[in-house]
């Protein structure tokens, strides 16, 4: 097959539409990064064993790493850039830097996504239901508990000081 | 990481998905098939050849939905992905380790995408071909990798039946096949049907018997199943993305005509999955039913050293996992 072959696609990222000539094997990843500059959403190992690369489509967290860009037409893609309202932080995102669960901040971008989809259908989730929301994205730096401490934290139900480590 | 280029198409109707199958296999075009893309995607990128064009699934309504019919089946969609089957209210009520199961796979992320359907047909893993381009480099390609080699068992030579020992790591597989599932595939020529058990072939390469043009569509589970239920446990080293180095589905059920009928199943230990079962009825005591039932399905795998679990060790491991999960059903029987 021709290798130069174009593909004419419509996203919907963040609640704009971005319409770009792509080839067809571009993953959303790539579209994210390469094609419309938004580089929060960060590439890891490219095939889904690290999680690093979630965003949302049609609310739920996916790997963009492992969706052709092509799927994502007729969808709403949710990227970290779009958590934030403007220059306001999104309570999870407080949370995170409050309880020192961001040291590299390579995995963060994922797991701000994965948490904000947990409170949006758990406002109160168990400790038990944030490490299942997280456990699909790795963590280098933290070990972990900071990142559900602050998760906690930012769902009301815990005050990131008198959390039992699990 | 770049996949090599391909066609992109994503048929809204199922004959015109099956009609652009014949098209292309009619023209000689080659083709792959995607759901999830969850497997499918991280192949292609450590795939140096084209595959013509990529047919996505997505669209298609005839794969989609949960459907109960009360008493007699449910019916699983091909497309409907693990996070729904681990979370929809008929698949708990009525097969609990169905649910179990499906949230048992890869991680939030990926059951978000990934499909029943693409489970049953994920492709078998390999130390030696599971690899990156980098290490797969190192190697002289092996059978699977479209080679004249194998790595793993060094003295198969082309010809042998299996030709290549890649194991079958679908954790929902050994389920469905202790619920008596039936699928239905789909082509030009119409619709069949045929049992799990009868699908999947005992070679690493050829995995099934999905045939070019076809479209699995449904995977139909009878009701009631086994009486006191199934069990699934899945060893791995991590509680998520791991795929499992073992897995152990058990089932306990009555015999029409009275007695216990012992159920078991494997995945992860063969190059397909197993299942056997032992009517308690035939066997005397429960105790010579479960160890029949053991050392039967023990003969049938061979583990081979592929990650961290040697292979003695996960043979160790099938029957402290059987009777363990047995025990659980035979108190709740
Ligand atoms: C990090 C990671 C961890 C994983 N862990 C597990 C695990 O623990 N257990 C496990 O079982 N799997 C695991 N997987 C593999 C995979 O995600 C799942 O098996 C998943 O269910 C595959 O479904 P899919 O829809 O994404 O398949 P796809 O990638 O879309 O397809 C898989 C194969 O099936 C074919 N296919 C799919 N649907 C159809 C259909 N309806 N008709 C005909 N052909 C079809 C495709 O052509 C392809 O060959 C993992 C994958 C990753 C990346
Ligand atoms: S078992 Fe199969 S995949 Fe593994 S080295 Fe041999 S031919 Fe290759
Ligand atoms: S970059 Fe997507 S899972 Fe690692
Ligand atoms: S903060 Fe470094 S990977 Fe999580």
């Amino acid at each position: 097959m021709e290798s130069g072959e174009m593909k004419l696609v419509t996203l919907h990222v963040n609640g704009r539409p971005f319409r770009r000539a792509i080839v067809p094997s571009t993953t959303l990843l790539e579209f994210l990064r390469d094609e419309i500059d938004l580089t929060g959403t960060k590439r890891g190992c490219d095939m889904g064993e690290c999680g690093v690369c979630t965003v949302m489509l049609d609310g739920k967290p996916v790997l963009s790493c492992l969706l052709l860009a092509a799927e994502a037409e007729g969808a709403e893609v949710t990227t970290v850039e779009g958590i934030a309202r403007g220059n306001e932080l999104h309570p999870v995102q407080e949370a995170l830097v409050a309880h020192g669960a961001i040291q590299c901040g390579f995995c963060t971008p994922a797991m701000v996504v994965n948490a904000v989809h947990l409170l949006e259908r758990r406002p109160a989730p168990t400790r038990e239901e944030v490490k299942e929301c997280i456990s699909g994205t790795i963590c280098r730096c933290t070990g972990y508990t900071k990142i559900e401490k602050a998760i906690l934290a930012a769902a009301g139900g815990d005050s990131g000081e008198g959390g039992k480590e699990a | 990481m770049r996949m090599p280029p391909f066609r992109f198409e994503r048929p809204a109707e199922l004959r015109q998905a099956l009609d652009l199958l014949r098209e292309l296999d009619g023209a000689g075009n080659g083709y792959v098939l995607s759901a999830g893309g969850t497997d499918l995607v991280p192949m292609m990128k450590s795939q140096p050849v084209s595959v013509g064009s990529l047919i996505s699934l997505t669209k298609l309504k005839a794969l989609g939905g949960i459907r109960l019919d009360p008493g007699k089946s449910l019916s699983l969609g091909a497309l409907v992905t693990l996070g729904d089957l681990s979370s929809d209210a008929a698949v708990r009520e009525t097969f609990p380790c169905i649910a179990e199961t499906a949230g048992k796979i890869a991680t939030p992320q990926i059951r978000n995408r990934a499909t029943v359907g693409g489970n049953l047909l994920v492709d078998n893993r390999c130390i030696y071909f599971n690899q990156s381009e980098q290490n797969r480099l190192a190697h002289t390609p092996c059978f699977k990798a479209g080679g004249e080699t194998c790595h793993l068992v060094p003295k198969t030579a082309r010809g042998d039946d299996p030709l290549c020992r890649a194991r079958f790591v679908s954790d929902l597989a050994p389920v469905l096949l202790l619920l008596h599932a039936t699928i239905r595939i789909a082509s030009t020529a119409g619709e069949r049907s045929l049992p799990l058990r009868d699908f999947h072939l005992p070679d690493g390469i050829s995995r099934n018997r999905l045939g070019r043009g076809e479209i699995l569509t449904r995977i139909d589970v009878p009701l009631p199943g086994p009486s006191a239920g199934v069990l699934y446990e899945k060893l791995r080293i991590r509680n998520a993305i791991d795929f499992p180095s073992l897995g152990v589905a058990v089932s306990l059920g009555r015999i029409p005509g009275g007695g216990t009928r012992f159920g078991a199943a494997l995945t992860g230990v063969h190059t397909r999955p197993v299942v056997m079962q032992v009517d308690e009825a035939a066997r005397g005591s429960r105790e010579e039913s479960v160890d029949s039932l053991i050392a039967g399905i023990s003969r049938a795998v061979t583990p081979f050293r592929q990650g961290f679990f040697p292979p003695d060790y996960l043979r160790k491991m099938i029957p402290v996992l059987i009777r363990r999960n047995m025990e659980k059903l035979l108190r709740k029987a």
